[in-house]
């Protein structure tokens, strides 16, 4: 089948999946809504509040699965996800400072924005540290990613250790550090969706450059690409999507690491293909496990992120038993 | 074979997600139960259990386990948080809570409809205080009132006012990793100073502070009291700790397990049980000393 | 005009310059072999030649134009490299590309951001797996190939750029005979038919000497020595360069100097 082809039954099946997932999120609840009744007064409020929950986990879902495939495609290693570099960490402790720094009440957009900042000083100080002359390495770029990740856990520890010696924020804390997909106004949601859709659209124009680079960035060069300017741009990108997902939803793992991995298993490597399914995939992914979150417990909700823990860490292992001989340089 | 592993992933996951559809699922009501409540702080259950409305309860937090018939009542959240389905689906007319542990939960309190009363528990007194305000919200204000009442008078009967030189040197153990106990601005610091006693982490800065072994055998107390003994063999395993066993209270085998944890660190009405049975023990300690 | 003009070039990494001025025609349709010990400066003559790296001093021209005014994309139409470690950084199993993937990745100088692959590119790219003899692997995924195999996968990637100038870096160091000889004949054939200019960095002096027209010997970033293998490869050149003794002699199938080694130890 050629690319375009697979492309194109991709879509068709992944759409379908993802509409049909949608669906399934809005009847499913602790509450019974009866399919019939859906838009009457009585059951709308409720529904309105599953449809931007499941939107919300559409446009996370999406944005973390490219961020993760970004990341592996031009770090040329199977293992490479935003919380390899640091970012989502990054995010997280800058989410965290704002809560406990008692400035959220300063406004809704305090968080996001905080977050968003953390995310990318995440990446700017990887970057700084990482930098050979004028080029960036892999192997230094992951090491570098390991210390900031260091960093900003300890650090978030050490905030969850004052928030509970202050008695204060922790639950918020906690919840963040675990995620969750709870919106109940649409700014949120409209903002991430604008950044994480620019950032996958971004994506899919430098698709192939992402297949490129996998061959190695030398003879990537001699193919006429850019080699440091596509991947600063790529990895800005990543990071971008990545803090805007974390800012919205908290810190959900390893999505990036299963999507693009699964999809990748069945369509292949190409990344014209791969970009834009990943992407479908992962929203109709996190969907499915906000609907196992809300209500596989008799009463209030797993956090999402124990959920994606739960099938990405044995994953994770999987992998690295796979992998492990043959990690590119 | 790896693509099976995919697809036998992908099979565990919808079967996740069918079993949490179809089970447990519970009705929207039309409207308001006139009179119904949600309690999401185990001391304000208490105190509704107290007050007697405990059948217009229809729902309380995970960690709600006092009295034992609270453990029956539906669990719809966790502490401080609650579940929004539930709360749509019951529509509840009043939803009590004490400290705002999570801002969402006030939007998702008000996106159901239901009032929300948020109870202050600073300390002893606003305790009381809040036992009151409960009442009134509930439409038992007398009751309420009088319950407090007798609660205050109870409260101070139990105040013990010693001179500082009679009172034990008391160290609460709330966690043993890391060690953690309870110093000024915490329940705990001052009920310890009421039932007669000093309390050597006193001058922390935290209300519920870390402190290190090396403090605690500093300040040799002469009472332990473990608020969260791991096993039936802690008092031994206090004596095992390195540089512990000469302390006073171990020496003369003073380490308490068995007072209830809940009436020392709940913010509740069995806070007058805390303050009785620590006075009791520190009297019992003054009667030891004299003799 | 030349293929290639390189005028006083220095580079280097950063630090001291490895290439501390060099000067080079390079006319169209020669076959050009560079040698020299580990550390003259081979890989790092070829780099600044495609543009890779940066440089501190001096002048590069292909086909006539000043590569500073050329992007990436326009001297990848018209340079190709073939690099030895190209086989060696396909590793991990994610990026198991076919075969005819990778040689479509040859086409990357031509193919705009948004599109697809036309029918014009998918015949360059049969035609160059032809030449490189993996029509027969084009399906199967370049991790599952032996290093002789990927090497020629690689090489038809290149010959997919559709360039006059094709360089290559140690292309065969790693094979066995069979395939040495085999890819060089390919390239002896791309050089005599189709005029192409080959540039290859050689370790193996024997083959250079077969194959190439003109020998080029770099020695600590300079140009030692530049002409046909008869002048350049002798026994003294070899010794002052590579500070080995050996003999050097015409070989009996085709008259070009073969060197024989000498070993000290005597068995």
């Amino acid at each position: 089948m050629t690319p375009r082809k697979k492309l194109a039954v991709g879509l068709v099946v992944l759409s379908a999946a993802l509409l049909l997932a949608f669906f399934w999120a809005l009847i499913a609840g602790r509450a019974r809504v009866p399919v019939g009744e859906m838009f009457s007064a009585k059951y709308a409020p409720l529904v309105k509040l599953r449809a931007a929950r499941a939107l919300l986990g559409i446009i996370v879902g999406a944005g973390l699965s490219v961020a993760g495939l970004i990341l592996q495609a031009v770090l040329r290693n199977p293992l490479a996800d935003p919380y390899v570099l640091g970012v989502s960490s990054g995010a997280g402790l800058g989410a965290a400072l704002a809560i406990l720094g008692g400035v959220a009440a300063a406004g809704a957009w305090v968080i996001p924005g905080c977050a968003f900042g953390g995310a990318v000083l995440a990446i700017t100080l990887v970057y700084v540290l990482a930098r050979v002359g004028k080029t960036v390495p892999v192997y230094t770029l992951l090491l570098a990613g390991v210390i900031i990740n260091s960093i900003a856990s300890s650090l978030l520890i050490f905030l969850a250790h004052t928030a509970i010696a202050r008695g204060q924020g922790l639950y918020s804390v906690l919840w963040w550090l675990l995620g969750s997909l709870q919106v109940f106004e649409a700014w949120p949601v409209a903002v991430a969706g604008m950044a994480i859709g620019a950032g996958i659209a971004i994506t899919i124009l430098f698709a192939r450059d992402l297949n490129v680079l996998s061959i190695g960035e030398e003879p990537a060069a001699h193919l006429g690409l850019r080699v440091e300017r596509t991947k600063k741009l790529l990895f800005v990108i990543s990071s971008l999507v990545t803090g805007a997902a974390v800012a919205t939803s908290g810190l959900i793992g390893f999505v990036g690491l299963i999507v693009p991995h699964a999809v990748r298993l069945v369509v292949g490597p190409d990344n014209k293909v791969l970009v834009p399914l990943s992407a479908l995939a992962g929203g109709t992914f996190l969907i499915i496990c906000d609907i196992i979150a809300r209500t596989i417990l008799s009463s209030g909700e797993l956090p999402i992120g124990v959920i994606t823990a739960f099938l990405g860490g044995p994953f994770f292992i999987y992998l690295l038993r796979t992998h492990r001989g043959r990690m590119s340089k | 074979m790896k693509k099976r592993v995919l697809w036998t992933a992908i099979e565990l996951l919808l079967a996740l997600a069918v079993i949490g559809t179809v089970s447990r699922q519970v009705p929207v009501r039309e409207s308001q139960l006139e009179g119904s409540i949600m309690s999401l702080a185990p001391s304000v259950t208490e105190i509704l259990f107290a007050l007697g409305v405990q059948d217009r309860l229809i729902g309380v937090s995970t960690a709600c386990n006092y009295p034992p018939a609270a453990k029956h009542i539906r669990k719809v959240g966790h502490f401080g948080v609650p579940d929004i389905e539930l709360l749509y689906a019951l529509k509840p007319e009043l939803v009590i809570i004490t400290q705002l542990r999570d801002p969402e939960a006030r939007k998702a309190i008000q996106f159901c409809g239901a009032k929300l009363l948020t109870v202050k528990q600073g300390d002893h007194e606003e305790v009381f205080r809040g036992i009151e305000v409960i009442g009134k919200a509930v439409g038992v204000a007398e009751a309420a009132r009088k319950y407090a009442d007798e609660l205050r008078e109870r409260f101070a009967r139990a105040t013990v006012n010693v001179p500082d030189a009679q009172r034990p040197r008391v160290y609460v153990e709330i966690s043993p990793r890391p060690l953690r106990t309870a110093a000024k601005g915490s329940f705990l610091d001052d009920l310890i100073y009421r039932a007669g006693g000093i309390n050597i982490a006193h001058d922390f800065s935290q209300p519920w502070t870390t402190i290190s072994p090396e403090a605690v055998v500093a300040r040799n107390p002469e009472i332990i009291i473990l608020a969260y003994p791991t096993s039936r063999d802690a008092p031994y395993a206090i004596a095992g700790r390195i540089g512990w066993s000469g302390l006073d209270a171990v020496r003369s085998g003073r380490v308490v397990t068995d007072l209830n944890r809940d009436t020392l660190a709940r913010p509740g009405p069995r806070l007058v049980e805390g303050l009785e049975a620590l006075a009791d023990l520190f009297a019992r300690y003054r009667e030891d000393k004299a003799q | 005009m030349n293929a290639i003009t390189i005028e006083n070039l220095e580079c280097g990494y950063g630090g001291a310059p490895v290439i501390g001025g060099v000067s080079l025609d390079v006319p169209r349709g020669e076959f050009l072999g560079i040698l020299g010990p580990n550390g003259s400066g081979k890989t790092t003559l070829l780099r600044a030649a495609t543009g890779i790296i940066e440089t501190s001093a001096g002048r590069i021209t292909v086909n006539g134009t000043d590569i500073r005014s050329l992007g990436p994309r326009d001297i990848a139409r018209q340079v190709a490299c073939v690099m030895q470690d190209n086989a060696a950084s396909v590793g991990a199993g994610h990026l198991a590309f076919a075969v005819r993937d990778v040689v479509t990745m040859g086409r990357t100088p031509y193919l705009s951001r948004a599109g697809w692959a036309t029918s014009r590119d998918r015949d360059a790219v049969d035609r160059a797996m032809e030449l490189a003899e993996v029509t027969h692997l084009a399906d199967r995924p370049i991790t599952e190939l032996s290093g002789g195999e990927r090497q020629r996968a690689f090489i038809a990637m290149a010959l997919a750029q559709e360039c006059d100038i094709i360089m290559l870096d140690e292309p065969t160091s790693h094979l066995d005979i069979a395939h040495q000889i085999g890819i060089l004949d390919l390239f002896a054939g791309l050089n005599r038919d189709s005029n192409k200019t080959i540039v290859g960095v050689f370790h193996d002096l024997n083959l250079a000497s077969e194959y190439c027209e003109h020998l080029l010997l770099l020695k600590d970033g300079q140009v030692a020595a530049v002409g046909k293998p008869e002048d350049i490869l002798t026994a003294e050149m070899i010794r002052s360069i590579y500070g080995a003794r050996v003999a050097v002699q015409p070989s009996p199938a085709t008259g070009r100097p073969h060197v024989f080694l000498r070993k000290s130890v005597n068995t």
